[in-house]
């Protein structure tokens, strides 16, 4: 029947025209100008993070007693911080830190807070409820105090830090993928796959899961954003990275008594994390825009 | 049939595209009919016809959106609407111009009492005092048919039924007599029964109010009740215009005789419908000459290469077709 | 031929919503008590307004919709009982096509995946290659082509959406489907081409419909036997031809002359009914439809009307059938 004709020439122009969600998303990324740069910006960190170690000018405990505090300049770019060392090359060190921190803290999180979603949004009942209970606990703590509180119960050092930011960001995700699994639950196309014969476990990885992904790919790039920063604001507070680490926050902690004399020991630190943080929220309300789930225009 | 009927709406060579990010799309491409005061014409086509653009052209319902008109004339009594500011356009609508809706919950206020929304309407073209407009309003709702008015006049649309919004609607639509009515599916949404009042409702309030309907559906049954003229749209152009008796009685177009073939009658027993092979094209790959040929089982060569363009039949029966080039019309 | 394949009895299914007062509850009536049989190879539809619970009957019977009360017999096996595990095997044997085909495709799975979905489930197909023809093997049934297989659903047409929801109901070879409202959504043209294609399927796979669907002239295109539902229950059950050319119960007549015909010169007797559809919630007594009826009498306010057969194979529930009654 209509297999009979598929309108003549024009069928094989749309033939090769093929649409899959992903081209679409990157279709749709691509048009926003601010989120490619953010993405641009991010990779470039990346790179720095895996490589920056080899790359660097000096040492990042390379002491240099004859040039203290000193602003930047040719051969120290950043300036150098109290005990001469390469501010520069400290913060470039300090990449792999903190992208370290915020990218795993933010995994952990997303991982527990998408099963307990998915289970609670699904199953209902007494299950959900526990697991919204413990969520609301956790929201109603401000998310830096909770961390607080944690490194303060568990002893404060890096891998501390990533434990209170992955446990802060968890109830975030949980609450998320909840509500889309709440959505999707009555979707007829779930229906559908019921009709089938479809196990849970199926429905909720193969039906329900990758129409919660977008939603979280978002929560997860804005949250690595916020887990860089509270990250930073732990080690600034001396409860988290402890010296001589290269830690974003600890940098700025330490330029922080010789601020009025040299800016740059504040100035740098505080730029890295300004322009990482940034960069992590434009790409999220980018992508945010580009996973639409509405797939057509 | 020579008409001496007045020309109320006029279309001239509508041209409506959509411009999106990859690409532009002709929803209505050339599209040409006239209103007759006081008639009924019926625009029909299926989904991507562009006979909604159409009415949302007409009544200038398309800024905010990526459409505009870009060629052509709409004429109301003999003045041109299509090129004139937002302001004159707002103050058409509702006045001059009203249209009713599909879905009619979408386009009444849901946080605003029924006869508040209707006296609001009227006040917005008439100056009369709030005591009066309240009246006209709840006269013309009486005039609908809903039972218990008073009642309705202080109640919220989510507590009326489908086919009562419906009747807000087209109060609210005629309560300050425009020249034209433009409706758009007002049935679709509604059941058979409730279908049958409201086709019969709007066929005496035409009547009574003379306004002059363009009744936008998908249905030839409807078409068929309620229709003095009727224009069937394919791929936004016009393919076929009659008045309604010599368009069933001797369709031309070879995709309006698919379409009669299509419906199912009633208490006609067929095992296998005729069917329009294939789907509406693509309109970013648009066949090149007559826009149908693809699903055409009459097409030629000639059909593949150039469009056709209207061939008159006769008694104001217009069509889109190469085989019509004779004045044959043969069946 | 004569095989019963699904027998219903005394089917209700209720839904539960909050009372007026806090802490009580009070029941939608969305099916209230229907008993039919379906024979092996017949299409049987259900045609009634919106919220009158047709859709609702199609659900619960592949029990989509846990029922209320009531038996469901399926191919000699009572399913009435059975939990959402048990269920599993009974999905090779009824399938469903759903209304709305935008909705009931996944947009994140390829037209492959999506066909290919049920064959994994049940582990029908035991190699890659097996699932590979026999997808591509569906696809060519319902009329698309092999090219369609990589692509999404978002850029099919509705009419080839509903194609692809019909060859994932297939994959499984099913021996009953419930196909509700699977035509609604579609354009005139493309409606045609899904019914041609329903009718034909049928023939090729011996398959039994429940065809559920608000317009009738669609309904009696397709089916050999025909009930009529209003607010719940039957009102009319009865072979095509003898129920369209010769309707009984007030409400099917009334269903029947609105239904506009493609046709100007036809003048038609038109029932118009008053009002609305009453509430489910609290339906009325005796007849249902005595609110509405223009032929209403004293008894049917209080008493519901039994089933009375008029002639072989057509019945009706109406007072006015009734023997003692008219006399």
């Amino acid at each position: 029947m209509a297999k009979k004709k598929t309108s003549g020439s024009a069928g094989m122009n749309e033939r090769t025209d093929i649409k899959t969600p992903v081209s679409e998303m990157i279709r749709k990324f691509k048009k926003q100008k601010n989120a490619v740069v953010a993405l641009f910006f991010i990779i470039v960190l990346v790179i720095i993070a895996l490589v920056g170690e080899y790359l660097v000018p000096f040492g990042i405990n390379e002491y240099d007693y004859s040039a203290i505090l000193q602003g930047p300049s040719m051969a120290h770019w950043f300036g150098t911080d109290e005990f001469g060392r390469d501010l520069f090359s400290r913060i470039i060190c300090g990449t792999r830190i903190s992208l370290a921190v915020g990218l795993s803290a933010v995994t952990v999180g997303a991982v527990c807070g998408t099963v307990l979603g998915l289970l609670g949004g699904y199953y209902g009942g007494i299950v959900d409820s526990i697991i919204m209970r413990i969520c609301d606990t956790l929201f109603a703590f401000p998310g830096i105090i909770l961390a607080i509180a944690i490194v303060a119960i568990l002893g404060s050092g890096l891998g501390n830090v990533v434990i209170a930011v992955a446990v802060f960001s968890t109830p975030t995700f949980a609450r998320l993928v909840r509500s889309r699994t709440l959505a999707l639950k009555h979707s007829v196309f779930v229906q559908a796959a019921r009709n089938l014969g479809a196990s849970d476990a199926r429905i909720l990885f193969r039906h329900i899961l990758p129409g919660a992904f977008p939603e979280i790919i978002v929560q997860f790039t804005m949250s690595v954003g916020s887990s860089i920063l509270t990250a930073s604001s732990l080690s600034f507070l001396g409860m988290g990275a402890q010296p001589p680490t290269p830690e974003w926050g600890l940098l700025l902690s330490n330029g922080r008594n010789y601020m009025l004399t040299s800016l740059h020991a504040t100035l740098f630190p505080g730029l890295a994390i300004f322009l990482t943080v940034l960069s992590f929220n434009i790409l999220g309300d980018g992508l945010r825009d580009a996973l639409d789930p509405k797939l057509t225009d | 049939m020579a008409d001496t009927r007045k020309n109320v709406l006029e279309v001239k060579n509508l041209h409506t595209c959509f411009f999106m990010d990859d690409g532009v799309v002709k929803s209505v491409d050339g599209v040409d009919f006239t209103l007759k005061e006081g008639s009924t014409l019926g625009i029909v086509g299926e989904s991507g016809s562009g006979k909604s653009v159409t009415s949302l052209s007409i009544m200038g319902l398309l800024t905010g959106t990526t459409g505009k008109v870009t060629e052509g004339e709409i004429l109301l009594d003999g003045k041109d609407i299509a090129h004139i500011s937002n302001e004159e356009k707002r103050r058409l609508r509702g006045g001059q111009i009203s249209m009713i809706f599909q879905e009619p919950m979408t386009s009444l206020n849901p946080v605003m009492k029924i006869g508040k929304q209707l006296t609001e309407c009227i006040l917005q073209h008439e100056k009369i005092s709030k005591k009066e407009a309240w009246q006209k309003a709840e006269d013309m709702l009486r005039k609908t048919g809903v039972p218990r008015v008073e009642r309705m006049m202080n109640e919220y649309p989510f507590q009326l039924s489908g086919g009562q919004r419906q009747r807000v609607m087209i109060a609210m639509a005629l309560v300050c007599r425009p020249r034209i009515l433009i409706a758009d599916e007002p049935t679709t949404a509604l059941d058979v029964t409730i279908q049958a009042q409201i086709l019969d409702l709007m066929n005496n309030l035409k009547k009574e109010i003379g306004t002059s309907i363009l009744f936008i559906t998908h249905d030839l049954g409807v078409v068929a009740e309620v229709c003095d003229e009727v224009a069937v749209m394919y791929c936004g152009r016009v393919v076929e215009k009659a008045d309604v008796y010599s368009l069933f009685e001797n369709p031309s177009h070879p995709y309006t005789r698919g379409l009669l073939g299509s419906i199912p009658k009633l208490g006609e027993e067929a095992d296998e419908l005729e069917v329009i092979p294939g789907n509406v094209p693509n309109p970013k790959y648009m066949p090149k000459g007559c826009k149908f040929a693809p699903r055409c089982s009459m097409a030629t060569e000639k059909c593949q290469e150039e469009e056709p363009g209207f061939f008159d039949l006769g008694g104001g029966h217009t069509c889109r077709c190469w085989l019509c080039e004779k004045g044959g019309g043969e069946k | 031929m004569e095989n019963v394949l699904v027998k219903v009895e005394d089917l209700k299914l209720y839904y539960p919503v909050a009372g007026k007062r806090i802490g009580t509850k009070e029941y939608v009536k969305a099916v209230d008590g229907v008993s039919f049989e379906i024979m092996e190879g017949e299409v049987f539809g259900i045609v009634g307004e919106s919220g009158c619970g047709k859709s609702t009957l199609g659900r619960a019977v592949c029990k989509l919709e846990k029922p209320t009360a009531g038996k469901i017999v399926l191919d000699g096996e009572d399913i009435s009982g059975y939990n959402d595990k048990q269920m599993r095997s009974v999905r090779k044997k009824v399938q469903m096509i759903f209304q709305d085909p935008y909705a009931s495709l996944n947009p994140r799975m390829s037209v492959f995946d999506i066909i290919a979905e049920p064959l994994v489930i049940h582990k029908l197909t035991k190699t890659k290659e097996e699932t590979e023809a026999r997808v591509l093997d569906l696809l060519r049934k319902v009329g698309l082509d092999d090219y369609h297989a990589n692509r999404y659903p978002h850029e099919f047409s509705g009419g080839q959406r509903q194609r692809i929801g019909i060859a994932r109901a297939l994959a499984v070879e099913p021996k009953l489907i419930i196909a509700d409202e699977p035509v609604s959504a579609l354009d005139v043209s493309i409606q045609a081409q899904v019914l041609n294609l329903l009718n034909q399927l049928k023939n090729e796979f011996n398959l039994t419909y429940i065809f559920v669907a608000h317009d009738l002239s669609v309904v009696e295109h397709i089916s050999d036997r025909v009930g009529v539902m209003y607010l719940g229950n039957f009102v009319e059950v009865g072979d095509k031809k003898s129920l369209y050319a010769n309707p009984l119960h007030p409400y099917t007549k009334a269903l029947l002359s609105a239904v506009p015909v493609p046709d100007p010169t036809a003048k038609k007797d038109r029932v118009i009914l008053e009002g609305n559809i009453p509430s489910a919630l609290n339906p009325p007594t005796g007849c249902k439809f005595h609110t509405r009826c223009p032929n209403c009498m004293e008894c049917c306010k209080t008493e519901a009307p039994k089933r009375y057969q008029v002639s072989e194979n057509h019945y009706v529930y109406c007072h006015l059938y009734d023997d003692k009654i008219k006399s």
